[in-house]
Formats: structure tokens, sequence, C-alpha cells
């Protein structure tokens, strides 16, 4: 069930972007990419996005300020944020502004479809 | 006693002083008042004994009066001398009661050897008709008696009665001789009345008269002249002459003849008593007269010596005190003046009054104050740096002067050397390449250098105390204060950096350090410190760790991608291996295609930090060789319009031909041209134009129209690790030293860069080359 869930993905770097899409839709989700998180409030407004994946930092907006937004918004803060960042001390930061996990890059495949699952697992089941 | 008495104070002394030839004088005049007092009683004596004399004087002529009366009426029983002796008797009564009266003690009970006690029997025996003898007897008895009482001439030589001595012998002698002529006459009147016994009388009476003429002998010999004179003309006439003169007739034929009759004879010779008796009273009156003045005299006398005495005591004792109270006078206003000298005044005045030790003290004090203003007037000069002063020491004496003098010397010498010093440490401390300040002890600063001037562009008297302090960013001064607060207290070295004003009003970071200062004597004086600008070091350091920051996040994006790719891979693989899924020949195309496109990026990231390392060390190599600009320029476009969706449009008119490394200027073009399709993400077009704009050098520009780039940042986005930044601004990969790299790239050529760019209005970066010769 969970592999049909849609994944948000925000990075400023397209390419990362690009690889983090490929990886999960081999793995069966749904994925939107963007690199502006103005893009995000587009998607997001839409309501069908299960999980969000963001670089803390992004094009336009700091990620840890659009992470304390949505978990402000009662409509999206149940989604679950996963925030990936490859500052030495970015973990703190982004599970203080609201994330729910944390991946410091380079990241491993493995590791981030099982926080994926996790999640999804702990939102979506009744 | 000699301690005793210098221990004394000087006014006690000084009365001391007087005290003595004070007593003495006041003995001797007390002395002298009581001789005075001597004499007047002496005197007042001799007048009660003179007065006492001339009493019983009185009672003797009264009894000699009464004597005559009886013997009279004796002989006659007539009425007239019974009338008389009558008379006489309470005259006689009167006289005894007089001197009974005296209260003297030489006189008690008088009456008992004067035969006066057998008055009323003498009286009566005369009254019943006794013989004239019985009464002649009795009185002359008592008269004679009585005579011997009226002795007033214990000392011959008494120099206080001198002027009556002869008047008062001689009073005596007369009296005598009235009461011996008495008893002749009154045996003649015996005989010339009864005519019996005329032989037997002149017998009797033959020693009488001898006995008065000696007496008159005597009184001729010791009167008076005065008196020898008046004496001799009473002699010579009536009563008195005739009278001795019958006597020493009839002692002469010794026989009575008829010249008198009784009765002639009783009145002549009573007469003649009568005279010496006067005679006698008056050399009593005037004796008392004389002695009374004289007494009266002394009195005086005595009077005005005590009045004199105690002015004169008065006015030695006024003169004593004036004395003592000058002399404590001069001498207190001398100590005074001694002690506002010795409590360091010189404005002391002090007269000579006197001709003597004292004014020799006030002048010697007055010298001391004179020399002490003059010694003091010359050190206030020098004290004030004054060291041409006039000044000459007395002699070689004069320890205080000369000292003054070698203090002048010295003072002047140490000033020389102190200005020298301080020019030295002025010229150090202004010509220093650092700010340099120094506090006082209480932590106020008292001294900047120029170069602290010269930085903050104000003037000494603002920043002395703590008006420094205003030009500190207001964000640092709660740190640097608690560190040099810390510092302070514990006397120990610090360092702090911190924001400081500068002239032009911008903030700039200075690294300051500061150590406690102590004199030679080892007090502590303050901090002494200095500050230098670090203020483009202290950028250069955060644009650094910045820089590494951002480069280990550049570098770890690719590596993520050709992780998260490989990874994608190693699954397709795995699933492949396993039958699970079939085989994706788009993704692993793609797959390996951004591998490739990353490892590329990753390449030219670690080129560039090599180049980076290499300008660092001055180890970057040009391989410099001729080649056409023109062909470059157009390889370069050719690369990476594949790469990009930008149209790069190329103007190159002008065939430009260059010295140098190509593969380096190809990368500084490759640098402009990525530069410009990063920031310039909405717009599609970028020219690049080829030109000669001198003889001597040919230029290439780029030109987008993207972001821009404000006037402010123009000059350092060739610095290293520079990237604009601020809240607006979007991030760019990249390590932001690609600028840097080129500039140094095309310095290393003898060529320029440089940017013409306004904030949104797109830049034009535009690089120029020298031509070759």
């Amino acid at each position: 069930m969970t592999q049909n869930a849609r994944i948000l993905v925000l990075d400023d770097d397209p390419d990362i972007g690009t690889m983090i899409k490929m990886m999960l839709e081999y793995k069966g989700y749904r994925v939107s990419v963007s690199d502006r998180a103005d893009m995000a409030q587009q998607v997001l407004s839409k309501g069908d996005v299960d999980l969000i994946i963001m670089d803390m930092l992004l094009s336009g907006v700091n990620g840890t300020d659009l992470c304390v937004d949505l978990k402000k918004n009662p409509a999206t803060s149940r989604i679950p944020v996963i925030m990936i960042s490859a500052h030495p001390n970015a973990k703190e930061i982004c599970l203080e502004a609201g994330a729910d996990e944390f991946i410091s890059k380079p990241f491993d495949m493995n590791d981030i479809l099982s926080k994926i699952d996790g999640l999804l697992h702990k939102t979506l089941s009744p | 006693m000699n301690n005793f008495f210098r221990r004394l104070s000087l006014p006690v002394k000084l009365l001391l002083l007087i005290l003595f030839p004070l007593i003495l004088v006041t003995y001797l005049s007390f002395e002298l008042y009581n001789e005075k007092s001597n004499k007047v009683d002496l005197l007042a004596g001799y007048i009660d004994r003179i007065a006492e004399a001339q009493d019983i004087s009185d009672l003797i002529n009264a009894l000699q009066l009464e004597r005559r009366h009886s013997f009279a009426f004796a002989l006659k029983k007539d009425i007239d001398s019974r009338s008389q002796l009558e008379a006489q008797r309470p005259v006689t009564d009167l006289a005894i009661k007089n001197l009974e009266e005296r209260k003297d003690s030489t006189l008690k009970d008088f009456k008992e050897y004067t035969f006066l006690e057998n008055l009323q029997n003498a009286r009566q025996a005369i009254d019943s008709g006794a013989s004239g003898d019985v009464s002649m007897q009795y009185y002359t008895t008592s008269i004679f008696r009585l005579n011997t009482l009226n002795i007033i001439l214990p000392v011959g030589a008494n120099k206080y009665l001198r002027p009556v001595y002869a008047d008062l012998v001689t009073q005596k002698i007369l009296s005598e001789m009235a009461t011996y002529l008495g008893i002749i006459r009154a045996n003649f009147y015996n005989v010339l009345l009864t005519k019996k016994n005329m032989a037997g009388t002149l017998y009797g009476l033959a020693g009488v008269n001898e006995i008065y003429k000696s007496y008159e002998t005597e009184f001729l010999s010791k009167a008076s002249p005065t008196s020898i004179a008046k004496f001799k003309a009473m002699r010579n006439t009536a009563p008195l002459k005739p009278t001795m003169d019958y006597i020493n007739n009839v002692f002469q034929k010794f026989s009575f003849d008829s010249l008198y009759d009784a009765e002639q004879w009783w009145k002549t010779s009573a007469d003649a008593t009568d005279q010496l008796k006067n005679f006698q009273q008056d050399l009593m009156r005037q004796v008392r007269s004389t002695i009374t003045t004289a007494y009266r005299d002394e009195v005086f006398s005595r009077n005005l010596t005590l009045a004199l005495l105690i002015v004169a005591l008065l006015f030695v004792f006024a003169i004593m005190l004036y004395t003592t109270a000058v002399i404590t006078q001069m001498l207190g206003k001398l100590n005074e003046a001694a002690q506002k000298i010795s409590f360091g005044s010189t404005n002391v005045e002090v007269r000579k009054v006197s001709d003597d030790v004292i004014g020799s003290l006030a002048e010697s004090i007055s010298s001391i104050a004179t020399t002490n203003k003059q010694l003091t007037d010359a050190a206030e000069a020098i004290g004030k740096g004054n060291f041409n002063v006039f000044f000459v020491p007395r002699n070689e004496h004069d320890v205080l002067g000369n000292a003054i003098i070698r203090m002048k010397d010295n003072l002047k010498r140490f000033t020389r050397e102190i200005e020298k010093s301080k020019e030295q440490f002025r010229q150090v401390a202004d010509n220093a390449p650092v700010m340099i300040w120094m506090t006082d002890e209480n932590k106020q600063c008292n001294f900047v250098n120029k170069g602290w001037l010269k930085f903050t562009g104000r003037t000494n008297e603002q920043e002395l105390g703590y008006g420094w302090v205003e030009g500190m960013h207001p964000d640092d001064y709660s740190r640097c204060a608690e560190v040099f607060e810390d510092a302070f207290n514990s006397r120990d070295q610090y360092s702090v950096e911190y924001r400081f004003r500068r002239a032009d009003g911008t903030y700039r970071w200075l690294s300051e350090t500061g150590a406690p200062r102590y004199s030679t004597e080892g007090k502590f004086e303050g901090y002494i410190g200095t500050c230098v600008d670090i203020h483009e070091m202290k950028i250069h350091e955060q644009r650094r760790d910045n820089f590494i920051k951002m480069a280990s996040h550049e570098l770890k994006t690719p590596i993520t991608s050709i992780k998260g790719y490989v990874q994608l891979l190693l699954n397709i693989y795995k699933d492949y291996n396993e039958n699970k899924s079939q085989f994706s020949t788009q993704a692993i195309q793609a797959s390996l295609t951004t591998i490739d496109k990353q490892i590329i990026k990753l390449n030219r990231l670690m080129s560039e930090l090599l180049d980076l390392s290499r300008i660092d060390s001055d180890r970057l190599e040009l391989h410099m060789q001729n080649f056409e600009l023109n062909n470059l320029v157009n390889e370069t476009v050719q690369d990476i319009q594949q790469t990009t969706k930008h149209e790069i449009i190329v103007k190159d008119g002008t065939i430009c031909k260059v010295y140098g490394d190509r593969d380096r200027i190809g990368q500084v073009i490759l640098n402009l041209l990525s530069n410009a399709v990063k920031y310039s993400p909405n717009t599609n077009s970028i020219k690049v134009n080829i030109y000669q704009p001198a003889s001597n050098c040919v230029a290439v520009s780029v030109h987008d129209q993207g972001i821009g780039i404000d006037q402010e940042h123009h000059h350092k986005i060739f610095e290293r690790f520079y990237r604009v930044e601020g809240k607006s601004e979007q991030t760019y990969p990249g390590f932001g030293i690609g600028l840097f790299i080129a500039s140094e790239i095309i310095q290393r050529h003898n060529g320029t860069i440089n940017v013409k760019s306004k904030k949104n209005e797109g830049s034009i970066f535009t690089f120029t080359l020298p031509v070759p010769s």
C-alpha cells in the first residue's frame, strides 16, 4: 500500500532531486520534484502528498522555515517530513523545526527507503 | 634652684626680679616712716612734757603768790592781805587740780611728796594767826620740791630739742631765781616792817643770795643771745634793777637803810619777781610754740614721706610691670614670628624696636624670614621650570642656598633628560604603525597616540577619560568591558577583539592587547596597550571559514548524487539477477550519464581547489604560446552551448592574437560564461564580444541580462572566497572562487579584468590582454 504513496521532493540541486525521484519511482512511489519552495505550495494545495523529503537549503525560502509553516498549518501538519542536508550540524536544527526524520548527505538508499516506509506505515495505518 | 628658676615662665621671672628690690624698698620705706614716726612721737612726748612743766610752773607761781599773800597777812593781819589771800587760794587749788587731772604716771600721788597734802593744815594755821615764818617755810619747801619735778631735760644733746634747748634750760633757771628772790625779798620785808633781827636775817640770807647769783651766772652762760639781751635790758631797768641794787647794797654794807619802807620794798620787789616769772613764762610759751611747730612740721614731713614713698613704690611697681609687659610682648612677637617661620611661612614682619639683645634677635628673625622668602621664591621659580632665576648663596656655609643651587642644577638636568625621554616616547608612539593608548590607575584613558587620533578622526580631548568608549560598537561593549575589568583587577595581560568606529564612520575590527604598567619603584600606574586594525584579516578569516563550509557542501552534492545513482544501479542489478524485475535500459543510461556529469563537476571543483592552492603557494604555471583568441572563444562557447538553453551570441569582427596559456585563458572564458548562465536564470541571451579597445591590448566581454551586482561589491568579487550574499540573494552552487582564479590568471598575463553592472540590470565582465609585440 505504501508503494503507491505520493512523495514530494524539494531540493535546490536538480541533480539530487532527479536522483531521489528515480530511486523512489523505481520502488513504485509516485514522486513530484521541485527546487523551489513556492512551487511546493502549489503541489501541497492539491492535497495529494503523503510525505515530503526536502533539503534544508532551498531557493526562495529556507527549508526549516517551510517545515515550521507546514507543521503549523492544520491541513499539512500530519504530513511526515524528512529533511536532508550536507551540513554537519543540520540535524538538530531540522528536528527543532519539526522534521520527523533527518538524513545527512551523502545518504544510503536503503536508509532513506526504510525511513519512508516507517513513516508512511505510521500515518497511513488506521 | 637654678633649674627651678629656668623653668619659670618669663613674666614670673621678671616679676621675681622686681619683687626683691620692691620688698627691699618697701622695707626701707617702712623703716624711714618708722623713724619719722618715732621723731614725731618723741616730739609729741616732749610737747606733753612741756605742757606738764608749764602746769607745774603755773602751780609754783600760784603757790608763790599764795605764799606772798599768806606772809603779808601773817605780818599785817589787815583786810587787804586777807582778801588777796582769799582770792589766791582758789587759783592755787585750780592749778593743783589741773596737774592732778593730767593722766601722767610720773606725777602719780605728787601731792604726797610735795607737801601739798598739808596745804589745808598750813592754811588753817595761817588763818589761826601763825607767824609769817611758818607760812614762808611751808610754801618755800613745797615750791622747791615742785621745782625738782620740773625736769624735762634728760639728754642735753637731744637733737630734736636743740632749737629750744637754751630756752628750756634758762626758763628753769629763771624759775629758781624767782624762788630765791622771793625768799630774799620776803625776809627783807619782814626786817623792814618789824625792824627786828636785822643781822640774823642777813646771815641767814647771805647763802640764799649767793645761790641766786650763781643761778644768774648760769643763766647768762646758758641762755640764748636773745634771752641774754632781754635779761640784760630787764636787769638795767625797773623794777629788777632797783630791787637787785638794793639787795646788793644791803649785803655790801651788811645793814638795812631807809631807802625803802616795808611796803615800798614789798611792791617793788614783788614786781621784780613777777618780771622774772613773766620772763620765765614767756620762754616757756616760746618753747611750747617752737616745739609744737616742729611737731607739726615733723608730722607733715612724715605724712609727706609716706605719701612720697607710696607714690614712689607705685611708680616703681608700675615701671616694673610695664617693663615686664613690654619685654614679654616683644619676646611674644618674636616668638610668634619664629613660630610662623617654623610653620613654614615666609610672610613674617619683625621690626627692630630696641638696640639690645631683643632688637638683635628681631633682626636675626627678620633676616631668617627674608632669607626664607628668597629661598622660597627661588625654589618656586625653579619648581615652575624657570632655571634662569637669579639666586646666589650667601657664602660657602649657606647650606640651604647651596642645596637649592644643586637642586636647580639637578632639576634642570633631570628635566632635560625627561624632555628628551618624553620626546623619544612621543616619536615612538606617534610613528608606530599601531594605535597606542594608556590608562591611569583608575582605568581612565590618559594617553592616545597620533595613530589612534588619525584612526578615529577625533581630538585628544574627546578621547581622554572615558570619551574613547563612544567609538566602540554597542554590541561589543559589554563583552570587552568584562575582559578589561577582569584583567585590570588581577593586573593580567589581555587580548580582545572588537569593532571600533573609524573616522569615515565605518566600524572596523581591532585587535587590542593590554598590559599593566609599573613605575620603576614597582607601583602600578595603569595599563598600556595597542590596537591593530585586523578588519581585513577578520573578514578574510570569515570568508575562509564560509568557503570551507561551502566547499564541503559543494563537494558533497555530486558525491551524494553519484552515490545515489550507484545504489540505484546496484538495486537494478540485484533485482535483475534475482529476476524480480525487468531491466530498464532508460534508467541505467540516465543514471550513468548523470554519474558522468557529476564526476566532471567533481573534477572541475577539484581543479578549482588545486588552482587555488597553486595560486596561494605561487605555483600556478603558465604554458605560454601564440594563439588566436577568437578561436578559443568560439570553441568554449560551443562547449557550453550544449549544456544550456541560453543563446550565446559571439561578435568577433576583429581577429585578436595573443601570447599566453591557451588552457588558462579558456578557463577564464568558461568561468565568465558559466557565471553568465548561472546568474541569469530568467533570460535567454548572452553576448560575447571580442574587440581591440586600444592598439596595445585586446578585450573579451561577456554580457548577460541577469541579476546584476551592486556597485559596492564590484571590486570585491574578484577577491578569494567572496560571494555576494544577502537575504534576497538566491544561493548558487559553486565555490565562489572562479572569479578569483580568473582574476589571478589574467593578472599573470599582465591583463585586466573588471565588471560593469547594476542590480537587476545584468552584468558585463571584461578582461583585456596585452597585444604581443
